[in-house]
Order: structure tokens, then C-alpha cells, then sequence
């Protein structure tokens, strides 16, 4: 399907944006394999050609959402302090918004245009990478090559840089198929207001936009367009989970150490899941989900307020479900109380603590989805 | 617990003023001038600035912006440009609309996107479990709008079941139902197949746990364990719906363009391209408010409802 939108120029008999008028609305035939518009154009052409157009918005903005979002959200883990804490109370803003009404909006102040749509779909999206790429980054800095590395010298972007990015870029392509595939309905449906890619250049969109008007008479203008939009993206869709699938099976190795402790610890987590159980910092902030006792620490003594617990946040990033790859913190009895909980999560449901926990659903895959449906 | 809903409550109103403020420079941000264009194109530049002026166009924006805050404060939203009404009345005008297809739309996504979640989710791997998954898949890599073309095409068209555009010339009433029906539908379409795929994933969840080993191992009938089952799955999606009202919230500006309804979401797309910026930013105000508002109840139900999250410390 790629292959026949990029070069649909030179296969397409009719050119899409000359009408003729001899022929307008001309059901399906053979020499027309969806028909004809209300100008007299080839569907199947524009759709191919609006593909091309599509398939370029929804891609480049993928690609600007991502920059932006994880150059910020890597910048902000390094340098932390104030520039961190401006810098995610601003994309919290951002998030406060609806997705698509913030990208209506962006477009309109923009002006219409496929230009305008990619840098307002970027500027949308980025939060989410915002979060993403600070946690991860968060997390890999605290991790022993990065200490390592410092302790050979090496300044801190080039420990940033050479070392802990590269783990986390794999996981940040998978979230990105998916938002390719959001992104390509929220263009349809900008498009499809007027407000994307201007007529008379094609986009899936817009060409549904002409189908409207005259459904009645040619049904098949909209059918088109509609397979199209979803063929691409269900791909994208599929090669997230392809992705996803490749990374999962190099997961890596999980805490091993078990050591007994007479620490009253409370941890609250941050879990990132490539099993698709992103789970939203907020929701985890408001919601203490998981608390964990270390043993030797009777929680009825805590309940009273005989014992003070030291309180840990942490960012855990899990594959498989059953794995922890990494969690920012060097306590190893924190960390193992961690893994601990998170094994518990997944196989039982409940802490080791006896509190059963309603497993939070993945709320980045919601806004993820919200995107895409919201259109 | 109340000083942490509190908490949350200064939380909430700090980040509406944040977004508000947003609103404020996005929409004097719009190209065009709303002046020009109800003045026409050959007034004169008297006239245009009179228009300004009265229109509380030429004062600085800091000027503006105070008294854009004074008069929110009092709940007043300004003068459509256009019509040269207040906004909120134009607002509570087209909101009943909105507000119905709304609901239809989250009554009937709930009722098959659920149930037919849930049922998957009990005979996981199965025939309807597939048909589910596999249509919450599709459905929800297709625009919105597309079903409505669809729905249009088969129902209204061939079918002539239902009208093809707008609401009876009598506005909303019991036949209007009926009108909206399909533009419902549509709206419902997406949210019923997340809600489908989150239901099938909860009651997942839940046959996997310890209840459910003692009931099938005590030889309850698949039925009753199944009815434990779904009693249990379906708090843990109550947060989610709010996020549901949000897509659904902005899925009526297409929906409603689609089926040519004269809602909230009509009222926005009137005003961009009119330039009205009162409306404008009326509405989004309006979609904020609610969008945020309707979070932090989530927030705060799954709080109340749960005393076990309450976490001390």
C-alpha cells in the first residue's frame, strides 16, 4: 500500500486535479475502479494521491511531536531544577486540553494547511513524548554504566547522550507507530473540517469532504478514501506491535537480589509497560496504588504512627509484564521491594501487603486513542 | 483526605486559569480581523476603527486581557461578534443539542461497549472474542466521521429509515431523538470499541485472581461467577469513562458537521471561520471547564469510592 501512494503520480492514468467533466459521477467501473467525484475526477487517483499527501502530514508530524517532545523531556531530566519543573507544569498545561480541539485550535491560529497541521499536530503531541523520554531518561541516569561512565569522565551529555538514550529509543518508535496511526485520523478529520490540506491538492481528508456532499449519488467516493485511511493505519498499528514484540524478547535481566530489612519502605512508582499498560504519572500520583512494606515493618505500627516510613518514588520500566528493566534508585531493598510489588501486581493483583489493587489501565493509550477517535 | 482533595482543587483551578490564558492569546492569535470582516470589505477606515473600538478591539492586550478575566469572573463571555448577542446565550442556545447526543452517544456506548467487552472477556480466545477485538480494532482505525457516512448511507439513504440531515424544523423534541439517533451512533462507534477492549481487559484481569479459583474450584455455574466477575471488573473503569467524555466532547464537532447539526461543536467551526472570537473562545472555555472538571470528578469519585486507595502517608 506505501508502494502504490508514493508512486501514484506516474501510475495514476487521470490526473487527479483536473476535472473532467464528461464524466462526473460515473459508478464503477473498469476503466474507473471507484468511480468518479462530482468534478469528474478519478477516485481512486486522488485517493492514491491524497495518500501520498496523508501518509507525508502524519509522518513529518510524527516525527516533529517526537523531536520536540523527547529532546525536551531528555534536556529536562538532564538539567533538572527549575528549568525541569517549568518545563512539565507547561506540558501538564498543554495536557489539560482535549487533544483535538487544542490541534482545532493550533490549526486555526495557524491558518489552514498541511504545513500548519504538522507543526499544530507536533505541538500536540509532545507532552506525551515530554513525559516519556524524561522519565526514561530520569531512569537511565541513575543506572551503573552512566555511573560509570562519570566516573571515567565523561561530561554529562556525553553520558546522556552516548549511553542513556540509546536504551530507551526502541521503546520510544513503538509508542511512535501508534502515534502515526492517530495522527493520520486527526489529519483526516482536520482535513475533512476544511481546515488541514487546502483543495484542490488531495488529502484522504478533504477528498472525503467532497464525498459529502454528494453521498447520495456517488456512495463509493467516501468508501475509497475510508479503506485507505484504515489500511494505513492498521499498518501502523501493526508495526507498533511488531516493534513492541522485537524489543520485548531482549528484555532484560530483572533484580535478583533479595535482601531482608528492617526499613519501613514506601514505594510509589511510576510504571512504563511495554505490554501496554502505560500507566499515567497523574494517576499515580493521586492514587498511591502500590505500597509496600519492607519486612520487619508491622503496618499496623505504621498505621499508628509509631514507625516513619521513608517514602520513594521511582520511575520502573517493565517488558514482559514480568520484568523490571530498570528503576531509578540505588537502594537495592527499595529496588527489590519493587520488583517485588511488581510481580505481585502482575500475577496476583494485590501488593504484598494484602491490598488488592485495581490494575490502572493504560492512560497514555487512551490519549492515544482519544487522538485517533477523537476525530 | 479533605486537605488533599483540596489540594487537588487549587491544583485544578490553577491550571483552567493557565489554559484560559492560553485561550485568551490563542484566539487574538487568529488571523483576520473580526472588524474588517463584519464592516465589510469597503468601509471606510473610520468606519473599521469605530467597529474596533466597540467591539473592545483597540485597546492594548493587557488591557484586554484584564477585563476578559474581570468579566469571566462575573460569567460573562462577551458579545458574539457575529450575531451580536452574548455568547452565553448563544452558548445555552446550541448546548441542549450537544448535551443530548451527547448523552445518546454515552448510553449507547456504554451499553454495547461494555457488554460486549465483558462477554469477550469471559470466553477469552473464542469466536466472539475475536469478532469483538478484531472489530474494536478496525472501528477504532477509521475516522469518525467515516461510520456516519456509512450509517448515512445505509440507513438514511437505502433504508430510508432515518432523515439524512439536521433536526425537524420544531427543534428538539421526542421525533428530534429519532433524528439524532444516527449521528449518536457514530459519536458512540469509538468509545464503545475502547470501552469494549477495556472491559475485555479487566474481566481478564479478574479470572486470573484468587476469587475466582475458589468459586470455579467450589463449582459455581459459569454464570454466577461470571456475574462476580463483571461486578468486579467494572469499578476500576469508572476513571476511564471521564476520559471518554472527553473524546466524546470533541467527536461532536465533526459528528455535528457530518449530520449538519446546529450544536456546540457548529458553533465553534461557525466561528473560526466568521472570526468571532467571543464564540470562539466562549466554547473552548466551555470544552475546558468541562473536559477538566469532569476529570477531577474522576479523580475524586474513584477516591470516594475506594476507601482502600486513600493511602496515609
Amino acid at each position: 500500500m506505501l508502494l502504490a501512494t508514493v508512486f501514484s503520480g506516474p501510475l495514476g492514468r487521470y490526473d487527479p486535479l483536473k476535472p473532467d467533466y464528461s464524466a462526473r459521477y460515473a459508478p464503477i467501473s473498469a476503466e474507473h475502479p471507484l468511480g468518479t467525484d462530482g468534478l469528474g475526477r478519478d477516485v481512486l487517483a486522488r485517493s492514491l494521491a491524497g495518500g501520498k499527501v496523508s501518509l507525508v502530514v502524519a509522518l513529518s508530524a510524527t516525527a516533529l511531536t517526537m523531536l520536540l517532545g523527547c529532546s525536551l523531556g531528555v534536556m529536562a531530566a538532564g538539567i533538572g531544577g527549575v528549568a525541569d519543573t517549568v518545563l512539565s507544569r507547561f506540558f501538564d498545561a498543554l495536557l489539560a486540553f482535549p487533544g483535538f480541539l487544542l490541534i482545532l485550535l493550533a490549526v486555526a491560529v495557524l491558518g489552514g494547511g498541511s504545513a500548519q497541521t504538522v507543526m499544530a499536530m507536533g505541538i500536540a503531541g509532545s507532552p506525551l513524548y515530554f513525559r516519556l523520554a524524561r522519565s526514561f531518561a530520569r531512569s537511565e541516569l541513575r543506572s551503573e554504566y552512566v555511573t560509570a561512565a562519570r566516573a571515567l569522565g565523561a561530561s554529562r551529555s556525553r553520558q546522556m547522550l552516548r549511553h542513556a538514550v540509546p536504551n530507551f529509543v526502541g521503546s520510544l518508535a513503538v509508542q511512535g507507530a501508534s502515534t502515526a496511526a492517530a495522527f493520520l485520523l486527526v489529519e483526516a478529520s482536520l482535513s475533512y473540517l476544511g481546515l488541514g490540506v487546502a483543495l484542490p491538492t488531495p488529502s484522504w481528508g478533504n477528498v472525503l469532504q467532497d464525498a459529502r456532499s454528494f453521498l447520495t449519488r456517488q456512495p463509493w467516493a467516501a468508501v475509497g478514501p475510508g479503506l485507505f485511511l484504515a489500511t494505513a493505519s492498521l499498518s501502523f498499528q501493526f508495526i507498533s506491535d511488531g516493534l513492541r514484540d522485537v524489543l520485548d524478547r531482549r528484555g532484560l535481566p530483572a533484580l535478583r537480589v533479595r535482601a531482608p530489612s528492617e526499613r519501613a519502605i514506601i514505594v510509589r512508582m511510576w510504571i512504563w509497560s511495554l505490554d501496554d499498560r502505560l500507566i499515567n504519572v497523574d494517576l499515580v500520583e493521586s492514587i498511591e496504588l502500590l505500597e509496600v512494606y519492607a519486612d520487619g515493618a508491622d503496618p499496623v505500627q505504621l498505621e499508628a504512627g509509631a514507625v516513619e516510613p521513608e517514602v520513594f518514588e521511582l520511575v520502573a520500566v517493565m517488558a514482559s509484564g514480568q520484568e523490571t528493566l530498570l528503576f531509578d534508585t540505588e537502594d537495592v531493598e527499595v529496588a527489590y521491594k519493587a520488583y517485588e510489588s511488581l510481580a505481585d501486581l502482575v500475577a496476583r493483583g494485590t501488593t504484598a501487603n494484602g491490598v488488592p489493587i485495581t490494575k490502572p489501565i493504560s492512560i497514555i493509550e487512551l490519549i492515544d486513542t482519544d487522538m485517533r477517535t477523537q476525530n | 483526605m479533605t486537605r488533599y482533595l483540596l489540594g487537588q482543587l487549587v491544583s485544578l483551578v490553577l491550571t483552567l486559569w493557565v489554559v484560559l490564558t492560553l485561550v485568551f492569546l490563542a484566539v487574538r492569535a487568529l488571523p483576520g480581523d473580526a472588524a474588517t470582516i463584519m464592516g465589510g470589505i469597503d468601509s471606510s477606515a473610520e468606519s473599521i476603527a469605530e467597529m474596533r473600538r466597540s467591539l473592545g478591539l483597540a485597546a492594548t492586550l493587557s488591557d484586554q486581557y484584564v477585563s476578559f478575566v474581570g468579566d469571566l469572573v462575573q460569567g460573562d463571555l462577551g458579545d458574539s461578534i457575529r450575531e451580536r448577542r452574548p455568547v452565553t446565550a448563544v452558548l445555552l442556545d446550541r448546548l441542549p443539542v450537544t448535551l443530548t447526543l451527547a448523552a445518546m452517544a454515552f448510553v449507547i456506548s456504554i451499553v454495547f461497549g461494555l457488554a460486549l467487552g465483558l462477554a469477550a472477556g469471559l470466553r477469552p480466545g473464542g469466536f466472539f472474542d475475536r469478532l469483538t477485538t478484531g472489530f474494536a480494532t478496525v472501528a477504532l482505525s477509521l475516522p469518525e466521521f467515516w461510520f456516519g457516512f456509512i450509517l448515512i448511507l445505509v440507513f438514511a439513504v437505502q433504508l430510508g429509515w432515518f432523515p439524512v440531515l439536521g433536526l425537524p424544523p420544531t427543534g428538539l423534541s421526542l421525533r428530534s431523538s429519532w433524528h439524532m439517533l444516527l449521528p449518536a451512533v457514530t459519536l458512540a462507534i469509538p468509545r464503545a470499541a475502547q470501552l469494549a477492549r477495556l472491559g475485555r481487559a479487566r474481566v481478564l484481569e479478574e479470572r486470573s485472581s484468587d476469587y475466582v479459583r475458589t468459586a470455579r474450584s467450589k463449582g459455581l455455574s459459569a454464570g454466577r461467577i461470571g456475574r462476580h466477575i463483571a461486578s468486579n471488573a467494572l469499578p476500576g473503569i469508572v476513571p476511564l469513562l471521564a476520559l471518554e467524555l472527553g473524546g466524546l466532547l470533541t467527536g461532536t464537532i465533526v459528528v455535528e458537521q457530518v449530520f449538519g447539526l446546529p450544536g456546540l461543536g457548529a458553533t465553534l467551526l461557525g466561528g473560526i471561520s466568521a472570526r468571532d472570537y467571543p464564540v470562539v473562545q466562549g466554547v473552548t472555555i466551555l470544552a475546558v471547564v468541562i473536559y477538566v472538571g469532569v476529570n477531577w470528578l474522576a479523580d475524586v469519585t474513584q477516591l470516594i469510592a475506594d476507601p482502600r486507595l486513600r493511602a496515609p502517608a
